[in-house]
């Protein structure tokens, strides 16, 4: 990819290097050619919109920037495309008008930071709640974290289609325990169109981490992003950083961190299955997957000392090591939790209920996928061959042997089932880890992390791909850090995969991509006593 | 003393579905609540206040019409030697009452504006239209073959057949639908639309709505044990096997309600369809004398 696309467009270029692999280019003229350049890139059949970031660089660059990234997943390549947009005239041409993945990117720019895409499609608020000033943007250097403007309340609902009643899932809703608000335009029991509004848990996370906690501290913090794939979340954090400030992680660490994140597969996985039986009204196979994954929590507390928010990872490796004599508990552990996940899926797929309720069932075609750019599981299901943990190896995974479950169907059935093989992909990875476990020290030692240094990585969550950009500043702090989680993008296909389906299979295709809005909205924990952020 | 047994009976139904809670618990390898849990939840729900989510008189007396309709179900039923208010056509009157508890049903949900409830009305009529005539056919094949329109005397000259035994089948599978149970819970789906037709109702309301419902489910179940004991046993033993199979079928629908996951409507109706056309085949055999 980025051997092609230097060779058309270099010329008008300014080219810098972040690592192997991965180039940022910034395009200060011509900004007429950038559709063009974006469309050459993604008509590469295995070229994806990574994300977007939108940044104030005025305190040293006079303007506002807005990076797409682009990964190519058979080169294991990331490039970026950087675009200066002056204060006076914020307007950058839209890519949205013509790949649909990039929409609530440039939405959410436009919330954030008050830069307009020319030419988006769909330019209502997506972030900010419905009674934020028109002329704030939040993320701008010079808006307070503490202040909280108030206006009238405009919600910004799509009009109703004729013909039709809206039956709403959420923003609280018994099968849905996470505020997301769905709007389905029904006729009888049949969806024809949906409406989203959703980040009612937007807190400013990225805003809190300005200037305002030092970098190993935000790993914490990055944690919380998620109940459910936090460790995900840090680690893509810290090995952003570590590729910015050239951070060599220790062999031990990154095998600690391979197995964390694969127990972290597992929980997430589990927790999914017992959901979608749930969701179905199947609760025996509910509380059987479930128990299930109390084993795995268990065994996280044996490792870590927490069930779930391990709090292990830090800038340049781990925090605690993982003690030898835990091995033969990990291997037992593990092999209690193969035969009850075996006892309990096949209990699970051999109800004929069950397996009716999945198959055909919100189906999103591959072409549907591409153009959302949608990942982990729910690609994997649509025919995507693409995994992070091998397309752009970290951790340990370039050491160990997997493999990667695809299927084409694009239905429920196949993202519970992609979901079932990756826990069995997964208790093989830990086996493999501990075996293959090197001895040696858990933390890298390195000097003071210089400013203005870039880093762009990427983690398989149990979701998909979980991107994280850092700008690093003087004094050990963070510019700019900008969390891209997977449901971001999976989230969009939504609609996609409701429209033609009733409203009894709703919250199961909802649920099927296993959406985390945590994550997508980036809260914080807040100590409601002090409200405060927590420490 | 056989007047007493269905005002009884509406204190029991609460008992079993605790019974129920355990069976469930158990399977799921749960402790589960206590026996008495859903008499207790329904002490707490009659004392509080039942709000009216629509203002409507229809919405706010469904619930006591539901509940008088399951309770003339279990008037008409036979206790071990005789049915208390039987006479001769109470078959027609059972059908009757049992049609109108669909009826109250859906007019409640409709009487609300709400997407739920709407859903759970729609759902619950399409249910009725085809479960409810399967129901019809199976009660046509018992009094063809008995000569009668009582329920009592077609327990006592019922005489086995081919159709019959199909019959038996089916009149299983119908109560087993009618009855709610996972996966044809689909009215009242608490995970798809809250509950449907109950998601407005709350307090007093909804205890005697969820109470109606439970003895509905037992009348049907009683339909079906008395269909099973009262050919072969009489007397006072009767009395004590029909309540013995009632509870063993109970337990067992219990159990194959807990390996399933719900149906999705379509395919529900397709088997209403087929059980419905079972039926009528059934009838037509029982026509020509099998």
């Amino acid at each position: 990819m980025i051997g092609e696309f230097e060779r058309t467009f270099g010329a008008v270029l300014e080219k810098k290097t972040l690592g192997k692999k991965k180039v940022l280019y910034a395009l200060r003229v011509r900004q007429e050619d950038f559709p063009k350049m974006v469309r050459f890139l993604l008509s590469m059949p295995t070229v994806r919109l990574f994300t977007m970031v939108g940044t104030d660089e005025r305190p040293f660059e006079d303007a506002f920037s807005v990076t797409y990234w682009f990964a190519d997943w058979r080169e294991g390549e990331i490039l970026g495309i950087r675009l200066y947009v002056p204060e006076d005239n914020p307007e950058y041409p839209s890519v949205a008008s013509f790949h649909k993945g990039a929409l609530w990117f440039e939405r959410e720019v436009k919330d954030l930071l008050g830069l307009y895409a020319k030419g988006l499609p769909d330019p209502r608020r997506l972030i900010l709640s419905d009674d934020w000033p028109e002329d704030e943007f939040p993320l701008r250097e010079d808006f307070e974290y503490y202040s909280s403007p108030l206006s009238e309340r405009k919600p910004q609902y799509l009009p109703k289609i004729e013909g039709t009643s809206v039956h709403a899932i959420g923003p609280y809703h018994i099968a849905l325990d996470e505020p997301a608000h769905f709007r389905l335009f029904v006729r009888g029991e049949e969806i024809v169109g949906v409406d989203y509004r959703g980040f009612y848990s937007h807190r400013g996370i990225e805003k809190l981490a300005r200037g305002r906690m030092n970098y190993n501290q935000v790993c914490f913090i990055a944690e919380r992003v998620c109940g459910i794939c936090g460790f995900c979340h840090s680690t893509a954090y810290a090995q952003a950083v570590e590729e910015a400030a050239k951070i060599e992680v220790p062999d031990r660490a990154r095998y600690i961190r391979t197995i964390l994140l694969e127990v972290e597969r597992l929980h997430s996985h589990l927790l999914w299955i017992g959901v979608a039986a749930h969701l179905t009204g199947f609760d025996t196979a509910f509380m059987r997957v479930w128990e299930v994954r109390e084993k795995v929590m268990q065994l996280a507390e044996r490792l870590t000392g927490n069930r779930k928010t391990y709090g292990l990872v830090v800038v340049g490796g781990v925090r605690r090591d993982l003690l030898d004599y835990r091995v033969s508990m990990i291997e037992k552990f593990l092999k209690e939790i193969k035969k009850e996940f075996d006892r309990v899926v096949d209990f699970l797929l051999s109800a004929r209920s069950f397996v009716e309720r999945c198959r055909g069932v919100g189906v999103l075609t591959k072409e549907l996928a591409r153009e959302w750019d949608a990942n982990g599981p729910v690609a994997r299901a649509s025919g995507i061959d693409y995994d992070v943990r091998r397309d752009f190896p970290y951790a340990a995974y370039p050491e160990l042997s997997f493999d990667i479950p695809v299927y084409t169907e694009g239905d429920v059935l196949a993202r519970a089932m992609v979901r079932i093989d990756e826990v069995r992909e997964s208790l093989s990875l830990i086996e493999q880890a501990i075996d293959a476990m090197p001895s040696g020290p858990i933390m890298a030692g390195f000097n003071e992390i210089p400013g203005g240094v870039e880093g762009i990585s990427a983690v398989e969550a149990p979701r998909g791909e979980n991107v994280h950009y850092v700008m690093t500043e003087d004094s050990n702090v963070i510019y700019r850090w900008r969390i891209k989680a997977a449901t971001y993008n999976n989230l969009q296909t939504a609609p996609d995969m409701l429209r033609g389906y009733t409203i009894a299979d709703a919250p199961l295709i909802i649920a099927s991509i296993d959406p985390c809005y945590s994550c997508t909205e980036r809260i914080q924990v807040m100590d409601v006593g002090r409200w405060e952020p927590c420490p | 003393m056989n007047l007493v047994i269905p005002l009884i009976i509406p204190f029991i139904t609460p008992i079993l579905d605790g019974i129920a809670r355990k069976v469930r618990a158990k399977i799921q390898d749960r402790i589960g609540p206590p026996v008495l849990q859903t008499w207790y939840d329904f002490i707490s729900l009659f004392g509080m206040e039942s709000i009216d989510a629509s203002g409507s008189l229809t919405f706010r007396l469904a619930p006591y019409l539901a509940f008088g309709s399951a309770m003339a179900m279990l008037f008409l039923l036979p206790y071990g030697d005789s049915s208390p208010f039987g006479f001769k056509g109470d078959l027609i009157a059972f059908i009757y009452f049992f049609a109108l508890f669909s009826a109250v049903v859906v007019l409640s949900g409709m009487s609300v504006e709400s997407s739920y409830t709407m859903a759970g009305a729609s759902r619950e009529i399409t249910l009725s239209l085809v479960f409810k005539p399967a129901f019809a056919v199976v009660v046509a094949l018992f009094a063809l073959k008995s000569g009668s329109l009582s329920i009592e005397e077609i327990t006592h000259s019922l005489h086995l057949a081919p159709s019959v035994i199909g019959a038996y089948a089916l009149l299983i599978y119908i109560t087993y639908v009618e009855a709610g149970f996972i996966p044809y819970d689909i009215a009242e789906a608490e995970t798809e639309i809250l509950g449907g037709v109950l998601s407005e109702y709350s307090g007093r309301a909804l205890a005697v709505f969820l109470w109606a419902f439970q003895i509905k489910r037992f009348a049907m179940i009683w339909l079906l044990s008395s269909m099973i004991v009262l050919p072969f046993v009489g007397g006072v033993k009767a009395l004590i096997a029909q309540f013995l199979t009632a509870l063993t079928i109970f337990i067992l629908m219990v159990v194959y309600e807990s390996m399933n996951a719900r149906h999705r409507l379509d395919i529900a109706v397709r088997k209403g369809i087929k059980a419905l056309a079972a039926g009528c085949i059934l009838l037509i055999l029982a026509f020509f004398g099998w």
